[in-house]
């Protein structure tokens, strides 16, 4: 992909690309990088590995000020390491405890609270999983019922979560629970960071079409948590949760991986054009990939102007939701077209029960790009599902 | 906040294509009286030497209000493919005179017009010169066959029969048969004819996208105001969420488009010979995106979207124009899917 002159032309960025470059081509990376370029799924030892070699460089936290440990890097330098990381086929970083509970510790958190949380994000030691959903609050995440009850020093929860990502090898968990039915139901909630040893938790796994387990169901059944494990004030946890919403609307990472993922899908194209030469249906995947080749060059574009607009403290929140809608989409079709060429041949025979014993099945890239394309169908339902941002960026464009 | 467009090439040639194009009645005088046709002539031709860039503000503005006058056709295909030519007196002559708004050159690419000497050093013509947009007055007609582009003067052409095109500009076909030039009417011969059309082409091809981008921010703006305007049922269309998020779709698309042909643009302005792969590209994805705003935008204004008077309607039909001018996108899929075949033939070998 050609570089936009807009970044490459300003010079100063130069000299920070190479030292990037260099960084992603160690060899000590060569494994981690072998499992992303064969799009497996990313567990905790993948993320801990990666986070830990980004600590030892000093860029364990591209999105932290420095004072806490961070690069304190601008938002075109963090698009910068995105895009290299990306290309090099290393894993994206944890999102879970770098991108969204240690900023929130940063701001709402209290100097015991930072201090005994963020070292171990930074260093990949403790892992992070966010218990926000529940059978009842989806979309509508404010209508949760998992009770927190004071008593001493300590709440009592009870309640469920659902959809939580990692929580089968989290330690921590950060939680939204009601402390409070009085008011509005955006104001008797707080945020509450859970041992996930403690006892009374039950983790249960979800499963999931794509096969791999993400994502899991959370019994909170008489849990003790200090109250000193409070973020910011009582009741006040919504604000935590739409600091955090606004804060990360903008993320740089999505395009970069969705472009490397393109070029792997192109990769697989020409190799089914070689073994299948003069193959008339051919066309139809190549427009497709053409496609979303042209659609991934204009979101590139969008997003790398949203970055100009977002330090320049002009962009829309229209812009930042359109990119989130349309990357999201684009990554479904991306995918979809990988599904296709790896077609009735991957789908009867996704996952072997006894793994070959010099593990190809796990490099055997269109296996893992068929589990990807039924992963990412969920790409338009988390985080806001397309349906809901479509409602936000019509409340802006009608301005009602 | 209601959206407005954000231009991809602000400044004082946007503003006065702005003016211009938006002050109703089109009018092509004027166009060769603000020297549009000289901008991307280079100084010591007798143009302004602008970038492609510089004239792609006066594309975009146009683009918003569906200017149906044969603005890339003459302001960027034609002086292209004169100056590819400039070694000829004529050529050289000419582009002088479009710059100084005295002539006005159409031009009429991959006509399947055939050209045989006629014994004294001319040619004689044979075939049908199709579809040549004279929504204004041209001068001459420029045309290539696979060896030759061919200058001829319009008073000298047989009679014609005229169109009118879907988005209201005029056309006419004429039948060359036994149509005799001189030598001097040869402006460039041989292999260099088929790269200066292929260039002016694809330039011209990513001009068209450029309007486009413009056509598609002002359909945005215009149906979020028709569905804000108009009620039914005793509401505001606009609180439909089915129209809501057709509406946001259109916009996206628009962004997405934006950014796509904005960085083409900047490249190919930068640099001529910038990789025309990413033309084919930009052209393919402009032609789909555009016809779904398009056909997205008819149907949000409901019945009105089906009449001429309604400029998003207008707006709908120049979307559909420019993505069929030089190049609809099978042209450039199947250009894009042949590269991609001797791609993988050289892998292999």
């Amino acid at each position: 992909m050609t570089q936009n002159p807009t970044l490459s032309a300003v010079d100063p960025y130069a000299a920070f690309r190479e030292e990037l470059l260099e960084f992603t081509q160690q060899p000590e990376l060569a494994a981690l990088k072998e499992k992303v370029r064969s799009n497996q799924k990313m567990s905790r030892a993948e993320y801990s590995a990666w986070q830990k070699a980004l600590h030892a460089r000093g860029w364990g936290a591209p999105n932290w000020p420095v004072e806490y440990g961070g690069t304190g890097w601008d938002l075109q330098q963090r698009y910068l390491f995105e895009e290299v990381t990306a290309q090099a086929d290393c894993p994206p970083a944890y999102h879970h405890g770098i991108g969204h509970i240690g900023p929130v510790i940063m701001h709402f958190g209290s100097d015991e609270i930072k201090d005994r949380f963020l070292p171990r994000i930074l260093d990949g030691s403790e892992h992070w999983c966010q218990g926000y959903s529940e059978p009842g609050a989806g979309s509508d995440l404010a209508s949760l019922k998992t009770t927190a009850v004071r008593d001493g020093d300590d709440y009592v929860l009870n309640g469920q979560k659902i959809w939580t990502s990692h929580a089968q090898e989290a330690d921590m968990m950060y939680t939204l629970v009601r402390t409070s039915n009085e008011g509005r139901k955006q104001a008797g909630i707080s945020l509450l960071l859970v041992p996930l040893d403690t006892p009374g938790i039950e983790v249960r796994p979800i499963h999931t079409i794509d096969q791999w387990h993400h994502v899991n169901e959370v019994f909170l059944n008489d849990v003790r948590v200090p109250v000193k494990n409070l973020v910011g004030v009582e009741g006040e946890g919504w604000k935590c949760a739409k600091f955090l919403l606004d804060r990360e609307r903008l993320s740089p990472a999505t395009v970069p991986r969705l472009a490397r993922q393109l070029e792997q899908v192109a990769e697989l194209l020409a190799q089914k054009m070689q073994s299948h030469p003069g193959l008339p249906s051919i066309h139809a995947l190549q427009e497709r990939l053409f496609l979303a080749q042209a659609s991934t060059k204009g979101a590139r574009q969008m997003l790398l102007s949203a970055i100009q607009e977002e330090m320049q403290g002009t962009l829309a929140s229209s812009k930042s939701s359109a990119l989130k809608l349309h990357t999201s989409e684009l990554s479904q079709q991306i995918v979809g077209i990988a599904f296709d060429i790896a077609g009735p041949e991957y789908a009867a025979r996704l996952v072997p029960e006894v793994e070959a014993p010099d593990g190809s099945d796990d490099l055997d890239i269109e296996r893992q790009l068929t589990h990807t394309y039924l992963f990412y169908r969920s790409r338009t339902i988390a985080g806001g599902t397309s349906e809901v941002q479509k409602n936000v960026i019509a409340r802006d464009l009608f301005g009602a | 906040m209601t959206f407005h467009v954000t231009p991809m090439f602000p400044g004082d040639l946007y503003d006065s294509s702005d003016r211009m194009a938006g002050a109703g009645a089109a009018d092509w005088r004027q166009i060769l009286e603000l020297g549009w046709q000289g901008v991307l002539v280079a100084e010591d031709q007798g143009g302004v030497g602008a970038t492609l860039a510089e004239f792609s503000a006066i594309a975009e503005a146009s683009g918003r209000h569906a200017l149906a006058l044969p603005l890339i056709a003459r302001c960027v295909v034609a002086p292209m493919l004169l100056a590819a030519a400039a070694a000829s007196d004529t050529a050289r002559a000419l582009l002088a005179q479009l710059s100084a708004g005295q002539a006005s050159v159409c031009p009429v690419l991959g006509s399947d017009v055939q050209a045989t000497p006629d014994g004294n050093g001319g040619l004689r013509l044979q075939g049908v010169l199709k579809g040549a947009d004279l929504s204004a007055d041209a001068s001459h007609l420029l045309f290539n066959t696979a060896t030759q582009l061919v200058l001829i003067e319009t008073d000298a052409l047989p009679e014609a029969r005229y169109y009118k095109g879907l988005d209201g500009r005029r056309t006419a076909d004429f039948t060359l048969d036994g149509v005799r030039v001189d030598a001097s009417q040869v402006l460039l011969q041989g292999e260099a004819v088929a790269a200066a059309v292929k260039t002016a082409s694809d330039t011209g091809a990513v001009m068209t996208c450029v309007q486009t981008v413009g056509a598609l921010g002002a359909l945005v703006e215009q149906t979020i105001e028709y569905l804000s305007t108009r009620s039914q049922f005793g509401v505001q269309l606009s609180t439909f969420q089915a129209l809501r998020h057709r509406l946001v779709e259109m916009y996206v698309a628009y962004e997405s488009a934006r950014g796509l042909v904005k960085d083409v643009t900047e490249a190919l302005s930068a640099d001529a010979a910038a990789n025309p792969r990413d033309a084919a590209l930009t052209k393919l994805y402009l032609a789909s995106v555009g016809r779904t705003v398009a056909e997205s935008a008819i149907q949000l204004h409901g019945g009105m979207g089906m009449t001429t008077e309604m400029p998003a309607a207008r707006l709908a039909m120049h979307t559909l124009m420019c993505n069929l001018q030089y190049g609809d996108r099978f042209h450039y899929l199947d250009a894009l899917s042949a590269q991609m075949s001797n791609d993988v033939a050289a892998l292999a070998a």
